[in-house]
C-alpha cells in the first residue's frame, strides 16, 4: 500500500484560511490600537494647546480692553487739558489787555472786548463810581440812562462788595450779573451784564474765573488810569 | 509727515486775535492776521492761506461781504472759511452759509472745538 500525500480537505482549507484571516485581523487590530493610542495622545496634546491658546487669547483680549479704557481716559484727560489751556489763554489775554495800557479809553475798549468775546454778552454797561455818583463809562446793547443806582442789585453788590449772579427765572429788567470793581476799600465801579448772547445758555466756570480776574485787574486798571489822568492834569496845570 | 498750514485770522478785536494765536500757536500753523474785511481779501490774495477764520462784525467790510468777495476770485475762491461770530441765531448762520462760508464757530470761542474744525478742514 503506497502513501500518497493527502489533499487537504475543504474543511481544512477553510480552517487554514480562517486562521490566516484571524491572524491578519488580530495584526490589524493591534496596529489600529497603537494608532488610536497615538491619536489620543495627540488629541490630548492639542486640547491642552488649545486651552493654553484660549487662555492667552482671553488675556490678550483683557489687555486690549484695558488699553482701550486707558486710551479713552487719556483722550478725555487730553481734552480736559486742552480746555484748561484755552481757559488759561482767555485769562492771560484778559490780564494782558487790561494792564497793557494806562489810557482809559483803551482800558474800557479792552473791557468791552472781554465781556463781548470772552464772557459772551452784548447787553452790558461798565460803570464808574465818582463820589456817590454812578456813571456809565461804556455800554453795549443797553441804554446808558437805564443803569442807575436804582437798577436792581447794583447798589447791593457794590455796598456788600459781592458778585451778584441772577437766575434764569429773574425778571427781564433785572441784571444777570453785577460785578463790583474795587481797589482795597475804594469802590471803583461795577460791571452790569443784563443778558448773555442768545446761543449761550448759562454762565460757565470760566466766566466766574473771569469775574474774579476782572474784579481785581479791571479795578486796578481803571484806578491806575484815573491816577494817570489826574497826574497829567496836575502836570498841565 | 504733516506739513504746516497757513491760517488767516480776521478780526477787528485784538483780544480775539490774541486768543486765537495762543490757541493755535502750538499747532503746525503759520498765522497771519487782518483787522477788517478789506484787509482780509487783500491778505487772502497775497498770502494764499490754507484756511481763513473770519469774524463777522467788522468795520469797513463785514465778514459776510469779505467771504463773498473771496469766493468770487478764482485763485482763492476755494479756500475754506470758518466764520467766528457772536451771532449764533439760525438766520445769521444761514446768512453766513449763503455768503459762502464752510462752517462757523460762536464766541466765546471753544478752543478744542475750534481746533477740531481746523483739523477737519485742513486734513490733519
Amino acid at each position: 500500500m503506497s502513501h500518497e500525500p493527502s489533499t487537504p480537505s475543504y474543511v481544512d482549507r477553510v480552517r487554514d484560511d480562517t486562521q490566516r484571516y484571524i491572524r491578519y485581523l488580530l495584526t490589524e487590530n493591534e496596529q489600529l490600537r497603537v494608532a488610536s493610542a497615538q491619536l489620543e495622545t495627540e488629541v490630548s496634546g492639542l486640547r491642552q494647546e488649545l486651552s493654553q491658546r484660549t487662555n492667552v487669547e482671553r488675556e490678550l483680549a483683557e489687555t486690549l480692553e484695558r488699553i482701550r479704557e486707558e486710551g479713552q481716559k487719556t483722550l478725555a484727560r487730553y481734552a480736559e487739558v486742552e480746555m484748561h489751556n484755552a481757559n488759561l489763554a482767555n485769562l492771560y489775554v484778559t490780564s494782558y489787555q487790561l494792564h497793557g495800557t494806562l489810557q482809559r479809553d483803551a482800558i474800557l475798549a479792552a473791557l468791552q472786548e472781554v465781556v463781548v468775546n470772552l464772557i459772551g454778552s452784548e447787553e452790558f454797561a461798565i460803570c464808574e463810581i465818582s463820589g456817590d455818583r454812578l456813571i456809565v463809562a461804556a455800554s453795549v446793547g443797553v441804554d446808558p440812562s437805564a443803569i442807575t443806582w436804582a437798577t436792581p442789585h447794583v447798589r447791593d453788590a457794590v455796598e456788600t462788595r459781592t458778585l451778584y449772579v441772577g437766575t434764569a427765572e429773574r425778571d427781564g429788567h433785572e441784571p444777570l450779573v453785577c460785578l463790583p470793581l474795587q481797589v482795597d476799600d475804594q469802590r471803583v465801579g461795577v460791571i452790569v451784564i443784563m443778558r448773555l448772547l442768545a446761543h449761550k445758555a448759562d454762565l460757565e466756570p470760566l466766566d466766574h474765573e473771569l469775574f474774579d480776574l476782572l474784579a481785581t485787574h479791571a479795578s486796578m486798571a481803571l484806578y491806575c488810569s484815573s491816577l494817570q489822568q489826574r497826574l497829567q492834569e496836575v502836570a498841565l496845570a | 509727515m504733516s506739513t504746516r498750514k497757513k491760517i488767516l485770522l480776521v478780526d477787528d478785536s485784538n483780544t480775539i486775535l490774541m486768543i486765537e494765536r495762543m490757541l493755535l500757536t502750538r499747532g503746525p500753523y503759520d498765522l497771519v492776521t487782518a483787522n477788517d474785511g478789506d484787509e482780509a481779501v487783500e491778505k487772502a490774495r497775497t498770502e494764499r492761506p490754507d484756511l481763513i477764520l473770519m469774524d463777522v462784525v467788522m468795520p469797513r467790510m463785514n465778514g459776510f461781504e469779505a467771504c463773498r468777495r473771496i469766493r468770487e476770485e478764482e485763485t482763492i475762491g476755494s479756500t475754506p472759511i470758518i466764520m467766528v461770530t457772536t451771532r449764533g441765531e439760525i438766520e445769521n448762520v444761514e446768512t453766513g452759509f449763503d455768503s459762502g462760508c464752510n462752517d462757523y464757530v460762536t464766541k466765546p470761542i471753544n478752543g478744542p472745538e475750534l481746533i477740531a474744525k481746523l483739523q477737519n478742514y485742513l486734513g490733519q
